[in-house]
């Protein structure tokens, strides 16, 4: 079945060795143990907000940097690395590419952490222009070295992309056929060559978008940088904005699309049935390749100066980005599951818990991308709400599903693991909670001291953070436990 | 941006004879050359986006050949994954020198570039002289690959020319 990856044995007993199950664990390692210290910080955050601990304000806003530049970093770390197990036997990838991309992040988490740690940057992740260099309370080297940082992580990215688009073009002779389009258009198809199976669709049209959006971050980075040694340096600020969402947007975007293809690939493990790449399959994937480029116009509403096609454009686009999701990955998983007598342990319960998520985060989205209900709910939590619906409550539990699948799932669920389930799923749900009511009420996001109801609801999440962690800890102990067992037993894992 | 090529595995068998795609090449050469050296004396300079447009031609006419020529030489132990599993050198440094590419647009900003002809003029050489690089490299590293870091080399112009350096 072409979808299973063939897991390749590591050599047991030698010291490390680089094999494409080692620097997969290393990415997954380094990715959880930051997102787990960064939840904390957040729900520092949290407490802050709900006046339970009081932090100098210009610490909030570069913890909140931090945060969100860290989040979004380690999580797409963590589902690149996923991906790439699951399509690198079929693409025939090198474990020392993924290697040097993950250096690369490495360089870049550690120049965000002193710039903003040590520096006190404080921009936010977003960096907009000219937020990093007026008024700022942090030294300018902090802006270079928060530049800098996330320069190193979009160009660990842009080898990744590069990687898998080349992979792409060798083994199938071109990205049409690297998105299954031969499934659609037939003379497409080489004769004798079977169509792309959906996780490496997955993976070109994640290549195609990340080597775009990253190129778009390289040239807003180095034109702030440039704006940086020389001050005279023209940046428009409508221009920056554009460029700089262009690439915020599709880099956000990618984590649950990365995750998608992991979906594809390990899903039907759980369920005993095949998932495989038809006409439908294929066209979905183009339009979501188009839409994440163009949908990113949802963040300039209030900018009365942008040209109103584009603001035509990201809207429609915005709308059309749920189709394809909604109607071949969400739908497909379900009737893929329904009546599989599918096998539930960590990595299948958070699949589908992870879909829910994406579906209900991509809801909240859609709301929140109307123009009409953009007035009310433009930059309150609700915006933060749905990207954590679907990057938290999406992205990160396909990345844990992943991880738990890639240590090895033989023993039924341990008691601890079903426990830290619960407090996982239900921690999150409450915390998530408290961020769209917030938003309704209309309590603004990126505030250290919120307006009323936002500290009482502020205080129901911290609380709900602690239960998240609690459950996080049982999870992630759970999956090393059993990641420790199968290294002594390789080709038990996966 | 990127475009679907009949894939570079069969593309030599489709171009006819490879003289007369040798010549276009050639042709093409000479006249991004001829922009490259002549265009920073002509004095007053076209739009920021027409400018970056006119770089990326550029830069794809050097990939272009860089492409052709990677093509004919034969494979050698230090290149990318088919001659020597696990090589990521050469891959690195076509992300690199694209990266290189897009940092010397820094200096393309104001009315600079046109008070320093002579720069103007290293600037050009320079970015063709990387995409070449980038493109050779590409595929020393997979076939197909060069065409692709070439294409986005053509793509980081065409962000370019949204708006870089205007303001
Ligand atoms: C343990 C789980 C998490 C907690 C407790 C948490 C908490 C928070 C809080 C309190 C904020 C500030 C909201 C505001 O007032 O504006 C925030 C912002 C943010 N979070 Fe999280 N978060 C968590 C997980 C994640 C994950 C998994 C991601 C991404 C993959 C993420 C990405 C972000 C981003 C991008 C921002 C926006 C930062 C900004 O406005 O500049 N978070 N989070
Ligand atoms: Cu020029």
């Amino acid at each position: 079945m072409a979808t299973q990856p063939v897991t390749v044995p590591a050599p047991v007993r030698r010291s490390w060795a680089l094999t494409p199950r080692s620097v997969v664990s290393i990415c997954l390692s380094t990715s959880f143990v930051l997102i787990y210290v960064l939840g904390m910080v957040g729900g520092i955050m949290r407490a802050n907000q709900a006046a339970v601990v009081h932090l100098p304000l210009d610490t909030f806003y570069s913890l909140l940097t931090l945060h969100g530049t860290g989040m979004i970093a380690l999580v797409t770390l963590a589902m690149a690395a996923g991906l790439w197990y699951a399509v690198h036997d079929i693409l025939d990838l090198r474990p020392r590419v993924l290697m040097v991309g993950f250096a690369l992040f490495c360089l870049g988490i550690v120049l965000v952490l002193v710039a903003t740690l040590v520096g006190g940057f404080a921009a936010g992740w977003t960096f907009l222009y000219p937020l990093p260099f007026v008024n700022t309370t942090w030294p300018a080297w902090a802006t270079l070295a928060f530049l800098l940082g996330v320069l190193a992580v979009g160009l660990g990215f842009s080898i990744y992309c590069m990687d898998i688009l080349t992979a792409v073009v060798g083994r199938y002779g071109g990205l049409l056929r690297g998105l299954g389009l031969d499934a659609l258009i037939p003379a497409l198809g080489r004769p004798g060559q079977e169509v792309a199976p959906p996780p490496v669709i997955a993976a070109t049209m994640v290549g195609i978008d990340g080597a775009i959006g990253t190129l778009a971050g390289a040239v807003i980075l180095i034109a702030l940088l440039a704006h940086y040694v020389n001050p005279a340096f023209p940046i428009d600020a409508l221009w920056a904005k554009n460029v700089t969402y262009f690439f915020g947007h599709i880099i956000a975007n990618l984590d649950i699309y990365l995750a998608a293809g992991t979906i594809y690939a390990y899903l039907p493990t759980y369920a005993g049935r095949e998932w495989k790449t038809n006409g439908v399959l294929a066209l979905s994937w183009v339009g979501s390749l188009v839409f994440v480029l163009t949908a990113y116009g949802h963040h300039l509403y209030m900018d009365f100066v942008q040209p109103p096609a584009l603001q035509f454009l990201g809207e429609s686009t915005s709308y059309l980005a749920s189709v394809p999701p909604a109607v071949v990955t969400i739908f497909g998983a379900v009737l893929l599951v329904y009546r599989s007598g599918i096998r539930w342990h960590v990595g299948s319960v958070l699949l589908y818990a992870g879909l829910v998520g994406w579906a209900v985060g991509g809801t909240a989205a859609e709301l929140d991308a109307s123009i009409p209900f953009n007035f009310v709910l433009h930059n309150t939590l609700w915006v933060v709400a749905h990207f954590h619906t679907y990057l938290l409550g999406g992205a990160f539990l396909f990345a844990i599903a992943f991880a738990s699948h890639f240590a090895g799932e033989r023993e039924a669920m341990s008691g601890w693991a079903r426990a830290g389930l619960w407090l996982l799923l239900g921690g999150i749900t409450l915390f998530l909670a408290s961020f769209y009511v917030s938003g309704l009420e209309g309590v603004p996001r990126r505030e250290a001291i919120q307006p009323a109801p936002g500290p009482v609801l502020s205080l129901y999440a911290t609380a709900a953070v602690a239960v998240l962690l609690a459950g996080l800890t049982l999870v992630l102990l759970d999956v090393w436990h059993r990641a420790r067992r199968s290294r002594a037993f390789p080709e038990e894992a996966a | 941006m990127i475009k679907e090529r009949p894939s570079g595995v069969d593309a030599e068998a489709t171009v006819g004879p490879s003289w007369v795609a040798d010549a276009a090449l050639g042709i093409a050469f000479a006249a991004a050359l001829a922009y490259a050296v002549l265009s920073p004396f002509a004095g007053e300079a076209p739009s920021v986006a027409l400018h970056h447009l006119a770089h990326g031609a550029i830069m794809v006419v050097a990939g272009a050949v860089g492409i052709r020529i990677a093509r004919r030489v034969p494979p050698t132990a230090g290149d990318g994954q088919d001659a020597h599993p696990g090589g990521s050198r050469p891959l690195v440094l076509a992300v690199l020198a694209e990266a290189a590419a897009i940092a010397l647009m820094a200096f393309d900003a104001g009315s600079w570039l046109d008070r320093h002809p002579a720069l103007h003029l290293a600037m050009h050489l320079t970015l063709m002289a990387l995409t070449f690089a980038a493109a050779v490299w590409g595929e020393r590293y997979r076939r197909g690959a060069g065409t692709l870091v070439t294409a986005m080399m053509a793509a980081m112009a065409a962000i370019a020319a949204t708006g870089f350096g205007a303001g």
